[in-house]
């Protein structure tokens, strides 16, 4: 990437502590070997890229390559993707603190048990080949939705780890019930026991909702998909009472953006005038939720074509609720820089909360 | 203060409700556990005529400690007014709104005088 740029990024956030929420393992092939050889058969087999082809390993999304130059970070460079996460990320820019997570596209896997058993590798994986070599570094433990049970005894048996903060479900894929579903009140407990916060971030190319994938081209169902899945699980979880059932976890939502927060508090808060008798169990209005025990990762962050009506948005939605991130190393990422140029237009107090502070909060991180 | 006989009160069991016009305003008369109430017709929510609702009874949840689920429970029959306007419920024996305490039902007195029912504007 142009290191021009970065290094004036660096510069920028130089005395600010910055914490990026969803810093993304890329699931290369290097990746997903590791994965297999810490996978018990028959499930190594279907995951290992020597044993088995793409084709066969996951769905695809189908997408255009090599995405018409649209490069992500790593594409190309050959190098451990911790080392390009030092080289970009930390020291290219100015990234204290990077929260990785694994998109293994677990539940997009019709095997229920191929998904825990890849769930678990990708976890070893997580703790042993990236966080055990840097103590900057935090990790999400990858969740799969379907078999709660066996996903709540994997939180059990790595959520003691140090560098562990939270779980994380790629949100949104064919395999899974709605995030608050009753089914789940085992993953969410365990999380509670081990002190770990909930992370739903958005699926795109794969996802249960058809409808968007029949729109004709990329530009209209990225416009969607992203903002969909992180407001689904949002309903959900408020409208099956999660955050009463569990007083002690704060939610995460990853890469859907939030521009469209003032419209869902709004409409929520609408609906729950219409319907409060269906969900008797909350104790305040829907927007009130979002605004307590909600967090809402930065990236991908609106572009208005008058940049000063972001600042509004922001200002509706409160800066105490929004976690910076770059999602790194994927093209459509964001710059610090990108989200910062609104920031600063809020006290600094403010500014250094969505850079660091919130994320301190949301995942309870001792740095 | 200006008083008015609206019927007999024994023309109201428990759960009925009727709107009259008093002075030209429209105003809901109810009975409910046994109690005279009066309130305008008017719901804070967009203006809707919200005694012309119908009287029912709504949902109560409790979390079961022991399978950690919410039960829910069929609760206030015949005391509770659902606006026919979005349905927002009020609880017509306070005039409460379930969901926001930041509106309520306009209320008016009501008592019985000599077997009448006297509402004051």
């Amino acid at each position: 990437m142009a290191t021009e740029t970065t290094n004036e990024t660096q510069a920028e956030f130089a005395d600010v502590e910055v914490v990026d929420c969803d810093v993304h393992v890329s699931y290369a092939e290097n990746v997903q070997r590791q994965v297999a050889q810490r996978m018990d058969e028959p499930w190594a087999g279907y995951a290992d890229p020597e044993e088995t082809p793409a084709r066969y390993r996951k769905p695809s999304p189908g997408l255009p390559k090599p995405l018409g130059g649209r490069k992500s970070f790593h594409v190309g460079r050959g190098l451990p993707h911790r080392q390009m996460v030092q080289e970009d990320l930390v020291e290219g820019l100015g990234v204290d603190y990077p929260i990785l997570n694994v998109i293994g596209l677990v539940d997009t896997l019709f095997k229920t048990d191929r998904a825990i058993e890849e769930m678990r590798g990708i976890n070893d994986v997580l703790v042993e080949e990236f966080l055990d070599h840097d103590d900057d570094y935090r990790g999400l433990l990858t969740l799969s939705l379907q078999d709660p049970v066996r996903t709540a005894e994997e939180i059990d048996r790595l959520g003691d780890e140090d560098q562990i903060v939270g779980g994380f479900v790629y949100y949104g894929t064919n395999y899974q019930k709605p995030a608050g579903d009753p089914s789940h009140d085992v993953i969410f407990q365990a999380l509670e026991d081990n002190d770990l916060t909930p992370a739903f971030h958005t699926s795109n190319y794969i996802q249960k909702a058809t409808h968007l994938r029949e729109l004709e081209n990329l530009f209209a169902w990225h416009s969607l998909a992203l903002g969909w899945a992180v407001q689904e699980a949002t309903v959900s979880l408020i409208s099956q009472g999660v955050p009463e059932k569990f007083p002690d976890l704060d939610f995460v939502m990853m890469e859907g953006g939030v521009g469209w927060l003032p419209f869902l508090m709004g409409r929520m808060n609408r609906e729950y005038g219409q319907w409060r008798q269906e969900v008797p169990y909350l104790e305040k209005s829907p927007e009130q939720y979002i605004r307590d025990r909600f967090y809402f990762s930065t990236q991908p962050v609106e572009e208005f074509d008058d940049p000063t009506h972001m600042k509004q948005v922001l200002d509706i939605i409160g800066t105490e609720s929004l976690l910076f991130a770059t999602d790194y190393p994927h093209y459509d990422f964001d710059d610090p820089s990108a989200i910062d140029r609104f920031l600063r237009q809020f006290p600094e107090d403010d500014r250094r909360q969505v850079l660091s502070g919130n994320a301190k909060e949301a995942f309870g991180l001792s740095v | 203060m200006s008083e008015h006989v609206v019927c007999g009160a024994d023309e109201l069991d428990d759960g009925d409700h009727l709107v009259v016009e008093l002075e030209g305003r429209e105003i809901g008369v109810f009975r409910v556990e046994g109690e005279f109430l009066a309130y305008t017709n008017w719901c804070a929510h967009q203006g809707g005529p919200v005694c012309e609702g119908s009287l029912a009874g709504t949902t109560e949840a409790t979390l079961d400690p022991e399978t950690g689920e919410y039960d829910l429970d069929w609760v206030k029959e015949d005391r509770v007014l659902r606006c026919p306007w979005h349905a927002w419920e009020f609880d017509a024996l306070t005039g409460d709104c379930l969901h926001s305490d930041q509106y309520r039902l306009v209320e008016h007195e009501a008592r019985v005088e000599d077997g009448d029912l006297v509402v004051s504007l």
